[in-house]
Parts: structure tokens; C-alpha cells; sequence
């Protein structure tokens, strides 16, 4: 099958917690959908574009289909009110999703192809970092967190 | 066309002028960057995705550019990847300290001339990813002058 079938046809088969996360989180109005939607393009754009081995000059991992659909699932658990995240690929063929204030102020999100979810953030002067072995309620309130200190004008943590 | 011929030696002999083995403390190394996701230009910032290590050796290739004309530099990162045809889109200035302050460390490895390696990176994948948002935060970012 060639990279791009691969790519376009992933099917987010995820767990019942992120079936249920993903339906709760799901769109609802015309502008949150059309984000969805940009954000899905752009995830497709980066894979498509490190499905060759050696895609960044290092010998970097092409990113595979397990990889792509753990992306995917976490792409439709994020919640409206979150900043628009970039997208991008690592040497391991893993999937970022990445907000960023500036250089020392970033939190970033990788999935693999196991479909486990890797953190790290970093605020200023601490540091955070961790994982989960997929998308659940624990790394969407470490996401929230995170992006409750990056963006703190914008976003408030509930309880 | 003397005088051309000397400029063009005296610049090959710049560029593989051999590098002592030990690093300097402050030493100036760079990553180049051929993937257009792994920097932001209009930010003047670098990717922590572009500095994690390769898969293959766990390690991060960059190169000592210490007493290298800017064209100097260029060249290098735009001539190691020519077989392969990646474009150089932009490279990623750090120093030696800002590696040791990250946790990791740096040490040659030819060939080619002026390589090293950044190594000492965690197993762990999110501890990894740390460092590279720390030596991220250090690097300066440089966009390739067009062709």
C-alpha cells in the first residue's frame, strides 16, 4: 500500500475511554469543525511528509499507521477552548502536537506507533514531563494544565 | 587567476582544518535543518523536534563551526546532504555550555571533519523530549540564504 493510502485511510480504532472522550469533545459548531478540519489537513500534511525513510536528512523513521491513528484520536479529544496546536514529525517517525509561547515556554504531545502518549513542557524555568499509555482523562488534564500556565490570559484550569 | 586560486585553497583549508579532539567549553556548533516543520521563521525559533537524537546511534549530529566563515558553514550543511538532495533550509546555533546545561554532552566523531555528537540522551522518550525543549530554548535560530 502505498504511504499516502496508508495515511488517508487510518481508521481511529482507540479505546472505549477515547470513544467516549471523542464523542463528548466532538464538534459541535460550524467554526470548531472547520479547526477540526485544518488541523486534520495539517496532520496529514506532516505525515505525508515523513513517510520516507531518511525524510529529514538524519535517517529519521517515516511515521507509520499506528502512529497516525494515535495522533488522530487525540486530535478529536481536544477541546475548543485549547490554542490551535502545531504539527510535527521527530526522528523517531512520532507525531508532535506542540503549543508555544516562545522558546523557553512549549508543551508538546508525541504519539508512536504503540499509540502511547509522551509529554513534555516546558514553563519558563520548570520543567514537566511524563506519559500515558494512551489518550485518557489524565493527559487531557495534564494538556489542560499546561496550557492553562502557557496561556494564562486565555485559559483557566476548572476544577 | 593566482590570486583566486589562493582564495579557494585558503577557504578548503578553513573548512577541513583539523579540529583539536576535545571540545571547548563555549565551542559553537550547529544543527542543520532540512525539514521546513522543524523551525519557525517569522519566530526565530528551532524545533525541539529537529534536536532529538537519530534512532539508529540515539545520538544528535551537529558541527563545530568555530573559526568558519558564515559562507564556510553554509556550505558544509548544504554539501553533506547534496547526494541525497535535502535542501538546507536553516541551522541551529548552539554552544557546548548550553548542551552541558541540558544535561547531555557533546564529543567529536569523524569523519567528516568538525562532526560531533550530542549524546548522553535519556531512555525515556518524554525525558528526551525534555532536553531537546531546553537545547531548543539555547539555539539561535539562522535561515539559509537563498540559493
Amino acid at each position: 500500500m502505498s504511504a499516502t493510502a496508508t495515511l488517508v485511510a487510518f481508521d481511529p480504532g482507540v479505546s472505549d475511554d477515547a470513544q467516549a472522550l471523542r464523542a463528548r469533545l466532538a464538534p459541535e459548531d460550524s467554526s470548531v469543525a472547520a479547526t477540526y478540519q485544518g488541523l486534520a489537513w495539517e496532520l496529514q500534511e506532516a505525515a505525508l511528509e515523513a513517510a520516507v525513510p531518511n525524510w529529514d536528512g538524519y535517517g529519521g523513521k517515516p511515521v507509520e499507521r499506528g502512529t497516525a491513528i494515535a495522533a488522530r484520536a487525540f486530535l478529536r479529544a481536544l477541546q475548543p477552548t485549547w490554542p490551535m496546536p502545531k504539527i510535527l514529525v521527530d526522528a523517531d517517525g512520532d507525531i508532535w502536537f506542540q503549543w508555544q509561547r516562545d522558546s523557553s515556554r512549549t508543551f508538546a504531545v508525541a504519539f508512536g506507533p504503540s499509540g502511547a502518549a509522551h509529554y513534555a513542557g516546558l514553563l519558563g524555568r520548570s520543567r514537566t514531563h511524563g506519559e500515558e499509555t494512551t489518550v485518557n482523562e489524565r493527559l487531557l488534564e495534564v494538556v489542560a494544565r499546561s496550557l492553562a500556565e502557557l496561556y494564562p490570559d486565555a485559559l483557566r484550569v476548572t476544577a | 587567476m593566482r590570486w583566486l586560486r589562493g582564495v579557494w585553497q585558503s577557504f578548503i583549508r578553513t573548512l577541513f582544518a583539523s579540529q583539536p579532539d576535545s571540545i571547548g567549553a563555549h565551542e559553537r556548533l550547529t544543527r542543520y535543518i532540512y525539514s521546513s516543520r522543524h523551525f519557525k521563521g517569522s519566530s526565530g525559533t528551532v524545533e525541539p523536534a529537529a534536536l532529538m537524537p537519530q534512532p539508529s546511534t540515539g545520538e544528535t549530529s551537529v558541527f563545530r563551526i568555530d573559526g568558519l566563515r558564515t559562507a564556510a558553514i553554509w556550505e558544509i550543511g548544504a554539501g553533506i546532504r547534496r547526494d541525497s538532495k535535502r535542501t538546507l533550509h536553516a541551522r541551529a546555533d548552539l554552544t557546548t555550555r548550553s548542551v552541558v546545561e541540558a544535561e547531555l554532552l557533546v564529543e567529536p566523531r569523524r569523519p567528516p571533519e568538525r562532526h560531533a555528537v550530542i549524546i548522553g540522551w535519556p531512555d525515556d522518550k518524554d525525558a528526551r523530549m525534555s532536553r531537546a525543549q531546553m537545547l531548543a530554548a539555547a539555539c539561535r535560530l539562522l535561515v539559509a540564504p537563498s540559493p
